[in-house]
């Protein structure tokens, strides 16, 4: 079928060209629909394209698109899948660096840039002297891409070039290939209009002291002073503490450096925010927090503003939690980095402004106080934190924090919690309580043992660890309670004790009836390393249900008991994350290569990725065609694709 | 060095594994954007499980017996709940001067109105749309039911209570307060009874067509800023859900950027004097 009916709207296209099978019959399809009007389409069939390893003759038929002056979105559709296709169209391309047309040229030198073969160096230099000066740029930009010592010594030769731009473009390429820039050959592009924006942002990738002098100097005058941010953001280092200094110094005199700053701190360009945050640490301004917060994009960027925002300190808390309307109404990624600031730098003097978080009325907000007023160390925390344990959704976190605190202010938080303790008891109190008072909490956890809620039995059982003399004694009781919430709270705790002591308790809990109590002793079995259980284990590694069939293949892999047998019955389980931990402990062996392959046809994604890389850690030269195939049919999901690419890329270097 | 000083990073693989699961469990759309908040807000549950990585979290999620109870959570903290009173008034003055007198009039043999806050979080939108019906003369002596329902099970907990912090009034003017609210301590606010009296609220995850089959045919369904958090699919199948269960002639409002462009073609758009709305083709 041909997705373009002239009924189908642009929705309807994408969709039906997205139905296509990825076979090179669908190559014809493909290429009619570089041209279609809707962005999202053309990408998708270059995508597909890309994957396909077409002809030669399609090869060709991209090439022709690339002079389709009428028709830029096919053109640029048909470079970014050349791009994608490798050796295979390098003669085609270096072909094309001599058409008559420099437009084409253009286009070709762009594609060879992205190809990244070396044997495209020498005629990227040749078209270094195309009398196009957009060609010669591009053609530099492309060995900056390429790299290797020819396409370097070329570069290198091009900073005395004439031409202002090339000798941007070089030093661009020259810094991509991480070679020092010569600052000398760097001052004069400063003060150029063409070229201070490359300019100042290559300065930054200096480390010398004049690179950073300069830098500074610039801060002082208002028209260079953005183009100093660029370059100090595109250092991609903290400033030194000199550095610091001097910037301070230049900065003092500077009206509204905050307006200036908050200013930059919400600019689209990554290099000057980044310097922003960088300047705005460097300044310690408190005032700027909540721009900094506000400023915040995600990734590593992320860690530079918590980091900014750590460096002013406590004021820089007090200026976050000066107001909670403003608190609140930061974007969701602002909250999250300002929170992770408030927690860290949590102490006595922002308890009140803390509490007053717990009453905000706002969840997020709330839970932010319950966790940082732990880490105030101060008394007056402790009555708000033991309020919090009446709120579900709170008594978590204010449990932890009272614990914390109980380091501090033991006293105190004993005589807060014993009146929950001594009649209606809840669950969080109890951890807390034992928590705090280790064998001293043998009462009441004998009490809670018996308590008539089953979350309060299981609190007891999981709070045994703090009193190392009834913790056998109270999960023996608590393996026998027909709740399974108790008996799984016994299971997941006898995993952290003791080798002895948890075997006596062991073989109850590997013969429980409620297959998610199995599930926790296995995994308990493991942990403990327990080799008497590995019968037992093999046994419930047959067991229909995923969670116990996957602890127990664990609990022998860690015990070193996984048999060959055992491994491929688990790939033939029902389940699939059961067939895909049986791919996980399997990759050191060949006996599974052949499910693997099966594997890489299998619904899910990562039942696919981890198919392949048993295959690239396992396997010969003959999975690299299926697994190459894998790669090319996983053409609407990135992440897996590139996964799968990994696994191809791993396999080939072993091989 | 305390809890929460050391940062586990997720990778695209665990983004991908988690995002698969929430998908399945609710249609809501873990973005690759949205990592930096995933990472933030689900370390503390990593740290208070006891777990190493979001690897880790995901087969939680999936196979331990707490697992469902976990996803509920992690869901509601990624999920924004933000909203808060008279919300978005531009809207809200054309549902009470242009939409509700063809309601009126539509309705005036039966003498009931129905309305869906569908995602309504911690209960704000139901109880302001209560609020601007309950002294309305026009409709005195109608049955006014506003149902609220929403995925996360604390907000629900947070909405049947009723009370507020100053957050949740930052669009309401001193005299809404006096007239539909009762001050607590700390300058919190309780919704007045007769304002409470109309609105229930229901647990429902907009997925199960089960559980929505069991709802009743709406004249207004409300569904401000929750499409947005879902997949595309989802989406369809929530707007579905929605054309099934209103009235003919019964009215959607979506939030402020928010369109069925690609979603839907069995809407009418209707051009109000403040807003665009969409209308179930109908008498």
């Amino acid at each position: 079928m041909s997705w373009l009916q002239a009924d189908l709207d642009a929705e309807g296209r994408y969709r039906a060209l997205d139905a296509l099978p990825v076979t090179p019959s669908s190559i014809p399809s493909l290429l009619a629909a570089l041209h279609d009007e809707s962005w999202r389409v053309r990408r998708l069939a270059a995508e597909r394209l890309g994957a396909l390893q077409p002809s030669m003759e399609t090869v060709q038929q991209l090439v022709t698109m690339l002079s389709l002056r009428d028709d830029t979105g096919a053109r640029n559709a048909a470079a970014a899948v050349l791009a994608q296709l490798g050796a295979p169209v390098l003669p085609a391309i270096v072909d094309l660096l001599a058409h008559a047309d420099p437009d084409q040229r253009k286009f070709a030198a762009d594609i060879l840039g992205a190809l990244k073969r070396p044997e495209a160096v020498a005629p990227l230099v040749t078209a270094l002297q195309d009398g196009d000066p957009n060609v010669r740029t591009a053609a530099a930009e492309a060995l900056g891409h390429v790299g290797g010592p020819e396409a370097r010594r070329a570069l290198e030769q091009l900073l005395s070039s004439r031409d202002v731009l090339l000798r941007v473009c070089a030093l661009e390429g020259l810094s991509e290939l991480r070679r020092p820039v010569p600052l000398p050959a760097l001052v004069p592009l400063l003060a150029d209009p063409l070229t201070r924006r490359s300019a100042w942002r290559l300065l930054g990738h200096i480390h010398h002291p004049t690179a950073s002098m300069l830098t500074v100097r610039a801060l002082a005058a208002r028209e260079s002073r953005d183009a100093a941010l660029v370059s100090i953001g595109a250092s991609g280092r903290a400033l030194s503490s000199e550095t610091e200094a001097e910037l301070r110094s230049v900065l003092r005199p500077v009206g509204d450096v905050s307006g200036w700053l908050e200013g930059a701190l919400t600019s689209a360009d990554e290099e000057l925010h980044r310097g922003a945050l960088r300047v705005a640490q460097a300044l310690g301004e408190p005032r700027l927090a909540l721009a900094i917060a506000r400023s915040v994009r995600g990734g590593e960027d992320g860690e530079v503003t918590l980091q900014t925002l750590l460096g002013l300190g406590l004021d820089g808390a007090r200026a976050l939690l000066s107001s909670i309307e403003a608190l609140a109404d930061l974007p969701a990624e602002a909250r999250a980095v300002a929170a992770d600031a408030i927690v860290r730098l949590a102490e006595p003097s922002l308890c009140a402004a803390l509490v007053a978080l717990l009453d905000s009325g706002d969840s997020e907000l709330a839970e932010l106080g319950a966790r940082a007023l732990g880490r105030t160390r101060t008394r007056e925390a402790v009555s708000p934190l033991v309020r919090c344990l009446e709120d579900d959704a709170l008594a978590v976190h204010a449990s932890r924090s009272l614990v914390h605190l109980a380091q501090t202010w033991p006293d105190e938080v004993r005589a807060a919690l014993a009146p929950l303790v001594s009649g209606h008891l809840r669950p969080h109190a109890v951890r807390a309580w034992a928590a705090i008072m280790g064998p001293r909490a043998h009462d009441v956890l004998k009490r809670a043992l018996h308590d008539s809620q089953d979350p309060v039995r299981a609190a007891a059982a999981e709070a045994s660890l703090f009193t190392p003399k009834d913790t056998v004694q109270v999960l023996q009781a608590a393996m026998m309670d027909e709740a399974a919430l108790v008996r799984r709270a016994a299971a997941r705790t006898i995993g952290r004790l003791s080798d002895r002591e948890g075997r006596l308790l062991l073989g109850r809990a590997l013969k429980d009836a409620d297959p998610t109590v199995l599930a926790l002793a296995s995994a308990a079995a493991g942990a403990l390393g327990q080799r008497e259980s590995a019968p037992r284990l093999e046994e419930l590694s047959r067991h229909p249900d995923p969670a116990v069939a996957l602890a127990s293949l664990e609990g022998l892999a860690l015990m070193g008991r996984l048999s060959d047998e055992l491994l491929l019955r688990a790939a033939a389980h029902a389940d699939a994350d059961v067939l895909k931990l049986a791919f996980t402990l399997g990759a050191d062996r060949p006996l599974l290569l052949d499910k693997a392959l099966a594997g890489l046809l299998h619904p899910r994604w990562d039942v696919r990725v981890a198919a392949a890389r048993l295959l690239a850690v396992s396997a010969g030269r003959d999975a690299l065609g299926p697994l190459q195939d894998a790669v090319a049919r996983e053409t609407t999901d990135g992440v897996a694709h590139e996964l799968l690419q990994e696994a191809v890329e791993t396999l080939g270097r072993r091989i | 060095m305390g809890p929460g000083d050391t940062r586990v990073e997720m990778s695209a693989e665990e983004l991908h594994l988690l995002r698969d699961l929430f998908s399945q469990a609710s249609g809501f759309l873990l973005r690759e954007d949205l990592k930096f908040i995933a990472e933030r807000r689900l370390a503390p549950r990593l740290e208070l499980l006891g777990l190493r990585d979001f690897a880790g979290y995901a087969r939680y999620l999936r196979f331990d017996a707490r697992g469902p109870e976990e996803l509920e959570t992690a869901i509601d903290l990624l999920v924004p709940h933000e909203t808060y009173f008279f919300r978005e008034p531009t809207q809200l003055h054309c549902f009470e001067h242009e939409l509700m007198p063809l309601l009126e009039k539509k309705n005036e043999r039966i003498r009931c109105l129905q309305l869906w806050s569908a995602g309504c979080s911690t209960g704000e939108e139901p109880y302001t749309l209560s609020m601007l019906l309950h002294d309305r003369k026009s409709v005195q002596g109608w049955e006014l039911d506003v149902l609220g329902t929403d995925l996360s099970r604390k907000a629900l907990t947070s909405a049947r209570k009723a009370e507020y912090g100053p957050m949740a009034l930052r669009a309401t003017t001193p005299e809404q307060k006096a007239a539909f609210f009762e001050p607590l301590e700390a300058g919190r606010v309780r919704v007045l009874p007769a304002y409470r009296e109309p609105v229930r609220f229901g647990q429902l995850n907009l997925l199960d067509t089960s559980a929505a089959s069991l709802l009743p045919r709406f004249d207004v369904i409300f569904c401000r800023n929750v499409l947005i958090y879902f997949d595309q699919l989802t989406r369809r199948r929530v707007v579905e859900l929605f054309f099934e269960r209103l009235n003919l002639g019964g009215y959607l409002l979506l939030g402020h950027s928010e369109n069925l462009l690609h979603l839907s073609t069995r809407f009418e758009l209707v051009q109000l004097e403040g807003d665009l709305v969409y209308r179930r083709p109908g008498p």
